[in-house]
């Protein structure tokens, strides 16, 4: 009893260093800030909680430990690194404010662990600083702790041990220390040993300390370096920080020399690999300079950070690239100035990702590229409005020592309907165009037809649906299935269609009828079998009726939404499944007749779906939005708002951000 | 009535002429004088002095199922252009032997839809006056015969309505009769027009860009553009082709809209067709768009990329079944209908 009862103390006592493993994010870009402010203000907390990785100084747990929190409930995936130097403390560090830590840490250091010179002065490597000694050659205290030992202790005791923390972030990792001082007494013997024995010493107690340091953390608990890479300890280590990129200590102090350093790392480190590329320029606005690390970085699987300079590291910068998803990496980095080899040397490099691609140009000379049959989009920023412009490219100039973040292009809508053949511009829930409009069309379909492409998790297009002149054709891998004809073979005229979907399957399928029919809504079954059928209007009517289909609130619960064609008032109605009405609102004023058209999407990303529309006919173009509750939560005209010849909507995530995009659609494109 | 005269006369004779014989003069007198003035009216109505030259008199018997004055109406051009003229011609013959005058002549239309709005005179072999929709010929002699050319013009209000039903209406004065006559002219069928349009875009109309690549060209780098085929009409048309031909250098890319009918490609011949089956009216506008590709050399240097060689189209009208067709011209990178990059299609070096 007495033995289960020590087990669960040790556990008890032990449970904050067992951390979980924490898992990298597998899309890309990946964003580190190096924010080393010993308080978080609660602005700079929530605008921090947008980054993937944050190294925080450690007096930050004490000083602003609600806004620790704070970030982890805005973004449950961060993972945040505590600062601790590894080898130097702030002298007459009792006499700064809010330096509980360091205070802490300075109060266990004897006077033995200080690096000297042969002549006993104190060595510093930073103003204000003096530097300690973490060879294995100084005297141990009280506790039988050399500074090798007695650091690690204090990061598993006073950091790891909070719970606050995912790992520990070490600066000044060096793999050598003679190039400080030609005269290190690192034995403390009143001598200066050569630097070959110094910078062995040296090394031989670094490792000592990163051992330590793992032994007592765990192995889920992250440790990352800072400083010129030195092999030797990097089995040791999750990643380096490369600070101030291409810094002139690495590696030859190149481009290529630095690349080299960094791609090889996650060979080299323990998983997960987490190496930071920082970059720093006092000017904010030196979105080349920015954009130089981040494509760089995007050329291996570090996280990239981009901040004001090596005295000042907190800054919450954050730039139009840092909004793109790319998501997973397609390829290795690729030189398109040399038939795509993986050598490192300054070119043009490339790496493809699922929805885009980064180009770097690595050379001293402007670069042209163009792209032979490839499509790509610029990002359509706010900063850099030159290069960011949102064009269409099929050739690239790049300045040298500049890079670039591109989409690629998706024509196709997917899991929602679209009309073959249309032209359609992609809006955010602000009305702002997130990219170019684009004719979506799939010549193996009738042009005008209705058209439904289900994706299967892949996001790719497996079963189809193509509604034209009243009948239904179902497709599975571009093979016909069936046909289905909702009202009849006379009935000729157009569908409304929309398919509620499942990977790649249509659960149900939904149908009313177009202009000069009644509004009769048939919904089918997945062996599209027809189910019932309901009149969604007064059923003399004969503009129609638009539909769509989904779980509006992401309680599970499937809702039928529908619109009037012309010819009444533009009342949205909101149906069960079973056909019962459950609520309706006006989208119009209650005079406007053209009929609306509507689709239904999660915009915002709230994991709700919201029901957007656009007028059928003798309308101006303004798409409105609604919570699924009816309340008006945005509107814009998406063309030329004199325009009177209604708008087409549907919604579909073409840049892959987690939010569906509005897509408003005109037979003619102008 | 002989009692009544005697019963008359004997009261005035017991009354008057007793008393004085002047009394019985005097009747007598203003009975003569009336009789008188009776034969003279009576004479006068009868009378029917033969003068000559005039000659109104000459024709006492009219026929009225057959009246002197013979008006054809001719229409040879049944279909009409969307200009809304017609030729008319009226030919006449006056069976009679004695004038006719002031003749009137006027064309009336039973639709709204269509205005007559004038009557050219082309020629005429008798002195015509017009006036408005109205013409007047002042005199047919008898036994005259000759016809008059004229140019009548419409108005449209609705040009889905395409059909003209109308009629002439003439009237004269001929030995105090008025003769009216109606005639039904041939129906008229207006010709529909067929709107196409060929052009080539960078940026659409609202500022999407929809080509990619250089605008100006540059030598050694493909830019894209978008032409377009638009056909659209108020009226049903059908069996629509429309072709073209790619110039060597240009390319036919994927990007396609087509939103009705059919599109080919031979890339042997370089030959584009477009087929659309019907056109309706009500529909709108047929499009068919399609992105080609230029890479220019550097023989291009300084001038101006073709992009596609002069359309042909024609279609039938279903109303009339007349083919209508015709020719658009070639479309180079100058972007004529582009409002954006229009003018920039000379092709520049880097």
């Amino acid at each position: 009893m007495k033995k289960l009862f020590v087990v669960i103390l040790i556990n008890i006592f032990l449970w904050p260093l067992v951390s979980q493993a924490v898992v990298l994010k597998n899309s890309y870009p990946r964003l580190a800030n190096y924010f080393l402010k010993w308080e978080i203000s609660d602005s700079e907390a929530t605008k921090l909680a947008k980054w993937d990785v944050l190294v925080l100084d450690m007096e930050v747990q004490e000083n602003s430990r609600d806004q620790i929190s704070k970030i982890r409930k805005l973004n449950p995936r961060i993972i945040i690194l505590a600062y601790i130097t590894s080898q130097e403390i702030i002298n007459d560090i009792d006499y700064y404010n809010k330096a509980y830590l360091r205070q802490d840490f300075s109060s266990g250091l004897i006077d033995a662990w200080w690096l000297r010179d042969a002549l006993g002065n104190k060595i510093s490597n930073w103003p204000e600083t003096s530097m300690l000694n973490l060879s294995n050659e100084t005297q141990a205290n009280n506790l039988g702790q050399r500074f090798n030992d007695y650091l690690p202790n204090f990061v598993a005791k006073k950091l790891a041990s909070t719970g606050l923390w995912d790992g520990v972030f070490y600066d000044n990792v060096w793999g050598d220390v003679s190039w400080i001082k030609n005269n290190i007494d690192i034995n403390n013997d009143g001598y200066a040993e050569s630097a070959a024995v110094a910078d062995n010493l040296w090394i031989i107690g670094y490792q000592h300390m990163l051992a330590e340091t793992k032994k007592l953390v765990g192995p889920n608990f992250i440790i990352i370096g800072n400083g010129k890479v030195y092999n030797g300890y990097q089995s040791f280590l999750n990643g380096m920080m490369l600070e101030a990129f291409p810094s002139p200590w690495e590696n030859g102090g190149t481009w290529t020399g630095s690349m080299t350093t960094y791609l090889k790392l996650p060979s080299l480190n323990v998983d997960p690999n987490i190496s930071v590329v920082n970059i720093y320029d006092k000017n904010q606005a030196n979105y080349r300079h920015m954009r130089y690390g981040l494509t760089s970085t995007l050329l291996g699987e570090g996280f990239y950070s981009y901040d004001y300079d090596v005295t000042s590291h907190g800054q919450t910068w954050w730039y139009d690239e840092y909004n793109i998803n790319l998501g997973m990496s397609q390829s290795g980095p690729y030189n398109l100035l040399n038939n795509a080899s993986t050598n490192l040397q300054p070119g043009l490099w490339r790496r493809d990702f699922k929805n885009g691609v980064v180009i770097v140009n690595s050379t001293n000379k402007k670069q042209t590229y163009i792209f032979a049959h490839e499509e790509l989009d610029k990002i359509k920023g706010s900063q850099d409005k030159l290069i960011n412009n949102g064009q269409k490219i099929n050739y690239l100039i790049l300045e040298p020592q500049d890079g670039i973040v591109l989409w690629k292009r998706s024509d196709l809508v997917l899991n929602n309907p679209f009309i073959n053949g249309y032209f359609y511009r992609v809006y955010n829930i602000s009305g702002q165009q997130e990219r170019n409009g684009f004719f979506s069309y799939i010549g193996s379909y009738p042009g005008a037809a209705q058209i439904v492409a289900a994706a299967n998790s892949q996001g790719e297009a497996v079963a189809t649906l193509s509604a034209n002149e009243g009948r239904i054709d179902v497709y599975k891998n571009n093979k016909k299935i069936t046909t289905l004809v909702p009202y009849g073979y006379l009935y000729k005229k157009s569908l409304s269609l929309a398919a509620l979907i499942h990977d790649g399957y249509f659960q149900k399928i939904i149908t009313g009828a177009g202009q000069g029919g009644g509004p009769q809504v048939s919904v089918y079954n997945k062996e599209n079998k027809l189910e019932y059928r309901f009149f969604a209007y007064e059923k003399n009517l004969r503009g129609g009726v638009n539909v769509a289909i989904g779980d509006l609130n992401g309680d599970g619960q499937i809702k039928i939404v529908t619109a009037p064609g012309p010819g009444s008032e533009p009342l949205i109605k909101v149906f069960s499944l079973s056909g019962k009405l459950e609520s309706s609102f006006l989208a119009y004023g209650a005079n406007f007749y053209g009929g609306v058209n509507i689709s239904i999407g999660d915009v915002n990303g709230d994991g709700r779906k919201e029901i957007v529309s656009g007028p059928a006919s003798n309308g101006g173009p303004q798409i409105r939005i609604f919570s699924s509750a009816g309340k008006l939560i945005g509107s814009f005209f998406s063309y030329d708002k004199n325009f009177r010849g209604g708008v087409s909507v549907t919604m579909s995530d073409i840049n892959n951000d987690g939010r569906e995009e509005i897509l408003a659609g005109l037979k003619n494109f102008y | 009535m002989i009692k009544l005269i005697h019963h008359y006369f004997r009261g005035r004779w017991r009354e008057y002429y007793v008393k004085s014989h002047w009394h019985l003069v005097l009747d007598l007198s203003l009975t003569i004088v009336i009789i008188f003035l009776i034969a003279i009216s009576m004479g006068l109505y009868f009378f029917r002095p033969i003068f000559p030259n005039f000659s109104i008199y000459n024709s006492p018997v009219v026929n009225l199922n057959n009246p002197p004055l013979v008006l054809d109406f001719f229409v040879d051009q049944t279909v009409i252009s969307q200009e809304i003229s017609v030729p008319l011609r009226i030919s006449f013959k006056n069976n009679g032997t004695v004038s006719v005058n002031s003749v009137l002549i006027n064309l009336n239309l039973h639709d709204d839809n269509f205005v007559l709005t004038k009557i050219n005179l082309a020629s005429s072999s008798v002195a015509v006056k017009l006036d408005g929709q109205e013409l007047i010929l002042d005199k047919v002699a008898g036994g005259e015969e000759g016809k008059i050319d004229l140019q009548v013009y419409f108005s449209i209000k609705n040009s889905s309505k395409r059909t003209i039903d109308w009629q002439a209406q003439s009237q004269y004065n001929f030995n105090r009769q008025l003769f009216k006559a109606t005639k039904t002219l041939p129906t008229l069928k207006i010709a529909a027009k067929l709107n196409v349009t060929s052009g080539a875009y960078y940026t659409s109309p609202q500022g999407d860009q929809l080509g990619i690549g250089p605008v100006s060209p540059i030598v050694g780098i493909p830019t894209n553009y978008w032409i377009f085929w638009e056909v659209n009409s108020p009226s049903d048309f059908k069996d629509l082709i429309f072709g073209s031909r790619l110039p060597q250098g240009v390319e036919l890319e994927a990007g396609r809209s087509l939103l009705s009918g059919e599109f080919s490609y031979n890339s042997s011949t370089r030959q584009l067709i477009w087929k659309v089956p019907e056109i309706k009216g009500e529909a709108g506008i047929y499009r068919l768009g399609f992105e080609v590709r230029i890479i220019p050399n550097l023989h291009q240097l300084g001038q101006v990329v073709p992009l596609l060689d002069a359309s042909r189209y024609r279609a039938v009208d279903e109303l009339t079944g007349k083919t209508v067709s015709g020719e658009l011209s070639s479309l180079t990178s100058d972007l004529e209908a582009d409002s954006f990059n229009s003018g920039q299609g000379k092709v520049i070096n880097q």
